[in-house]
């Protein structure tokens, strides 16, 4: 049994991670759990790692309506926020899957959601205590800041690797006037990619996603706009009315089985690519038999492959993991695995990373967590 | 010295190396001119190649180098302040490559802002940070300064538009941060280096994003009876939710200074202040915003609201803001631009503090700036002769500062902290603060060779030497 740690305030975190530094003792770092499979697969340490949550660190500091910005604890629960923000009138810009999701987890792994693909962008400010126990803040509560280096960006998306997120001044936004839900059957296959962009860039469209032949969108806007583009779709494509909870179903694809200490027996692959390389993308996975969900404007794939019950993998899953290493090299894309057996993940970096982009990595490691305290072996490069 | 310039000469051939000190001269301020320091030598590479052999040739000789853009940078970010090499991209000065359907271009660091939107225009697209120096600031510079403009309230600032970067390690080396789609595998490194000031390293191009040009502009112009009134339209058409693409005010020492000058664009003299907003979007959208903007102005207390009828009357309205600047050299020989932020909603009392300061110190204050984000640009006319004027100046923007700090808002929102404001970074940040961004500095930088002396206060020198010696009773390294 290893301990387990729940700090309730950022000097009880910083007093424990200036310990655990001191006497060189690893912690995994976790908020809801949702993003716990996303990691890479390590032998087990002679110091097994204590678990920290972030879950104590709860509750919204100050939500300022007016100016629709909020200070938020980073174990707040997303759902939480967002309906804060909600009553307030604002829309809270962060809307990764998991029920049990936190604002310090969703910007450590800088979790996407339909609505919402760039967490950075939500972020003015952070309050981030670092592996050796200083509690430090970089940016601030103004929605323009050049005030000394950019840190949010280092730590939004680096699982915390080079700090543990305490609590972060987030930028909300305006909540639409009128949003609607359309789904459209597209039945030509070749077209289906290609279609699927076009009217995702129209003005009024937020969330464009291709599941098999099925394009689901969102508009949200000022209802004039809204209605513009929901005629077009409704001519053009002939969408209609979506089902409540679409949206929903599309952002959980991407964490469905993934409770906490479950093992996925299927292979979770996220892929990111350009908009114009999307239809191949989707031919490459549908030929896989795998569950794909797309969203052509932002290049983002989603998908869910059926594996055998033991290695060895199949030649061709073997061969479009090789190919994204090349693809990685080249800076046109990523595929990580987001959950997988432990079987498959041995032996390979989970995350994309290039190998070129490493020895920064690793230098930005050494600076910032010395002692290897952080989620060792957790992220890119087995840091 | 001989041999160092000996080695640059041979990177980039003799016409890619200044070190006469005629030639040096220029090269001593950036736009802010109150903070001079001589260079050794300024080089130009004409290839990312030539800029690692700079960066190599500097490292052997012990010397520190310092990017530099268009030099109007407005925080002495590329000025060589230890006396180090100036590597001036603007030799590097092509588009590489547009690509309409994934709506990116690769540019190099040397191209000039404006001059890309004009590249791109043809496909519907547009680059969207505009810094009022757009016109002759290089991307390279704006990618340096994280640089923002009018515009950023809806479209963002330029790490909202930078999608990855070629890049030269201060130890020479040559790495790629981010990637074209906008998503990084793992960590966002070129969020991390952009806005940096030039002390992590080089970018030799940069994948920028494009964006479509909107189908629909309307620019309005409401005239103000003083300028708390219009803050307050400021915060209700913010609190409502509407975003504009730029609300900026102006305030009526400018409007008078501008209706003076060769950029008068009919403004009227006697007005307190006046409110630009401008809307775009989709024409059913922008029609619904317009009539809203109105009527928040109304309610704030707005003497009439104008619509620009057309493209010619858009760009009058604008001629008084961006050419204000110009214009305040009417006022006085030297002007002090300040650039600090605050919570939009503490715009009126904050520039009542600010007028309040500037008065005490008998000093001619006039305001021109982004009220949409809280950016304020209070902008101080004077005379560098005069000493005392000079010293109560900076003895204003320091009170200034302080007072915007303690609403709550920061030291700058797009001119970076540089020479100019790095001393003040304590009211924002302490130590523990800078430990954290000095360990940043050192996983690029850990040798202190890529542009020494900036944003850390010198107090602090020691510091970003080492980050684990900490210590004001240090002595500096000056």
């Amino acid at each position: 049994m290893t301990a387990a740690f729940e700090p309730r305030s950022g000097d009880e975190l910083a007093k424990l991670l200036r310990e655990r530094s001191a006497g060189r003792l690893p912690v995994r770092v976790v908020g809801g759990g949702s993003r716990s499979a996303i990691e890479n697969w390590a032998p087990p340490a002679d110091v097994p790692a204590a678990s920290l949550s972030t879950r104590g660190l709860a509750g919204i500091a100050e939500l300022d309506a007016a100016e629709g910005v909020v200070a938020v604890g980073a174990g707040t629960r997303l759902a939480e926020l967002a309906a804060a923000a909600d009553e307030a009138g604002w829309e809270l810009p962060l809307d990764a899957p998991g029920t049990d999701a936190t604002v310090g987890g969703v910007l450590a792994a800088g979790a996407p959601g339909p609505r919402w693909p760039a967490p950075r962008a939500a972020v003015l400010g952070l309050g981030v205590v670092l592996a050796t126990g200083e509690r430090t803040k970089t940016g601030g509560r103004v929605v323009k800041n050049v005030t000394g280096y950019d840190l949010a960006k280092l730590h939004v998306g680096s699982f915390g690797s080079f700090g543990v997120i305490e609590s972060a001044w987030l930028r909300l936004r305006p909540r639409p006037e009128r949003v609607e839900v359309l789904t459209a059957e597209l039945a030509d296959p070749e077209s289906q990619a290609d279609l699927s962009l076009t009217f995702a860039r129209l003005a009024a469209v937020r969330v464009a996603a291709l599941r098999g032949s099925t394009l689901v969108l969102e508009l949200a806007g000022e209802d004039a706009v809204v209605e513009v583009d929901r005629v077009r779709c409704a001519r053009e494509l002939g969408a209609q009315t979506g089902a409540p909870g679409l949206i929903e179903a599309l952002r959980d694809f991407a964490a469905e089985g993934r409770a906490q200490g479950a093992v996925s027996t299927d292979l979770q692959l996220r892929a990111s690519v350009l908009p114009s390389a999307v239809p191949d993308a989707r031919s490459v996975l549908a030929a896989l038999d795998a569950e794909v969900i797309a969203y052509p404007a932002q290049g983002l794939l989603y998908s869910k492959l059926p594996l055998p019950p033991e290695p060895p993998l199949p030649d061709e899953v073997e061969r479009l993991l090789a190919g994204a290493r090349a693809a990685a090299l080249s800076r046109l894309g990523f595929l990580r695995i987001e959950a997988g057996p432990e079987w498959v993940k041995r032996g390979r970096d989970v995350f994309g990373e290039s190998p070129a982009t490493l020895p920064l990595l690793r230098s930005i490691k050494e600076q910032f967590d010395p002692e290897r305290v952080l989620n060792p072996g957790r992220f890119a490069g087995a840091l | 010295m001989a041999d160092l310039i000996a080695a640059l000469r041979d990177v980039t051939g003799p016409d890619g190396c200044l070190s006469r000190p005629e030639e040096l001269f220029v090269y001593e301020v950036d736009g802010l001119t109150l903070h001079a320091a001589r260079p050794v030598a300024v080089v130009l590479p004409r290839t990312t190649q030539e800029v690692v052999g700079v960066v190599e040739a500097c490292r052997a000789a012990g010397v520190s180098f310092v990017p530099r853009g268009a030099g109007t940078g407005l925080s002495g970010g590329a000025v060589a302040a230890e006396g180090g090499v100036i590597i001036e991209c603007s030799r590097l000065d092509r588009v590489l490559s547009v690509h309409p359907e994934d709506r990116y271009a690769v540019v190099q660091p040397g191209v000039i802002n404006a001059d890309l939107s004009k590249a791109v225009a043809k496909h519907g697209l547009f680059y969207a940070p505009d810094p009022s120096s757009q016109a002759a600031c290089t991307i390279g510079g704006n990618v340096a300064e994280n640089s923002g403009g009018p515009h950023t309230l809806k479209y963002g600032t330029t790490t909202d538009h930078v999608l990855a970067l070629e890049w030269v390690l201060p130890n020479g080396e040559l790495v790629h941060v981010g990637s074209p789609t906008g998503f990084a595998p793992s960590s966002d490194l070129a969020g991390a280096v952009v806005g940096s000031e030039g002390t992590l390293g080089i970018a030799t191009a940069a994948w920028v994003r494009l964006t479509p040009l909107p189908e629909r502009v309307e620019t309005l112009l409401a005239i103000f009876p003083d300028i708390v009134s219009s803050c307050r339209a400021v915060g209700r058409i913010i609190e409502s939710g509407l975003v504009p693409s730029a609300l900026e005010i102006v305030d009526q020492r400018t409007i008078r200074a501008v209706e003076a000058s060769v950029y008068a664009a009919g403004l009227p003299v006697d007005a307190g202040a006046i409110l630009i907003v401008e809307l775009d979007g989709p024409p059913e959208g922008v029609a619904v915003q317009v009539s809203r903007v109105r009527e928040h102005c109304r309610a704030a207390g707005c003497d009439r609201v104008e619509v620009a009828k057309d493209a010619a009357e858009r760009q009058r309205f604008w001629r008084a803001r961006k050419g204000a600047f110009g214009a305040m050299g009417r006022l006085a020989p030297d002007l002090y631009v300040h650039d600090a932020v605050v919570p939009r909603t503490r715009l009126p009392e904050i520039l009542e503090r600010i007028c309040e300061i500037a008065d005490r110190y008998g000093l001619k204050l006039s305001n021109v700036f982004h009220a949409g984000d809280g950016n304020l640009h209070p902008n101080i006319s004077f005379d560098r002769r005069d000493t005392d004027e000079l010293e109560r100046v900076l003895a204003a923007g320091k009170e200034i500062l302080q007072a915007c700090v303690d609403a709550g808002g920061v030291l700058s929102g797009e001119h970076g902290i540089g020479t100019e404001k790095r001393e003040y970074m304590p009211l924002v940040f302490n130590d523990d603060d800078f430990e954290a961004m000095l360990r940043l500095r050192h996983a690029f930088d850990p040798d202190r060779v890529c542009n020494p002396g900036k944003i850390f206060p010198s107090t602090r020198f020691c510091m970003e030497a080492n980050p684990k010696a900490r210590g004001y009773d240090r002595v500096p390294f000056e």
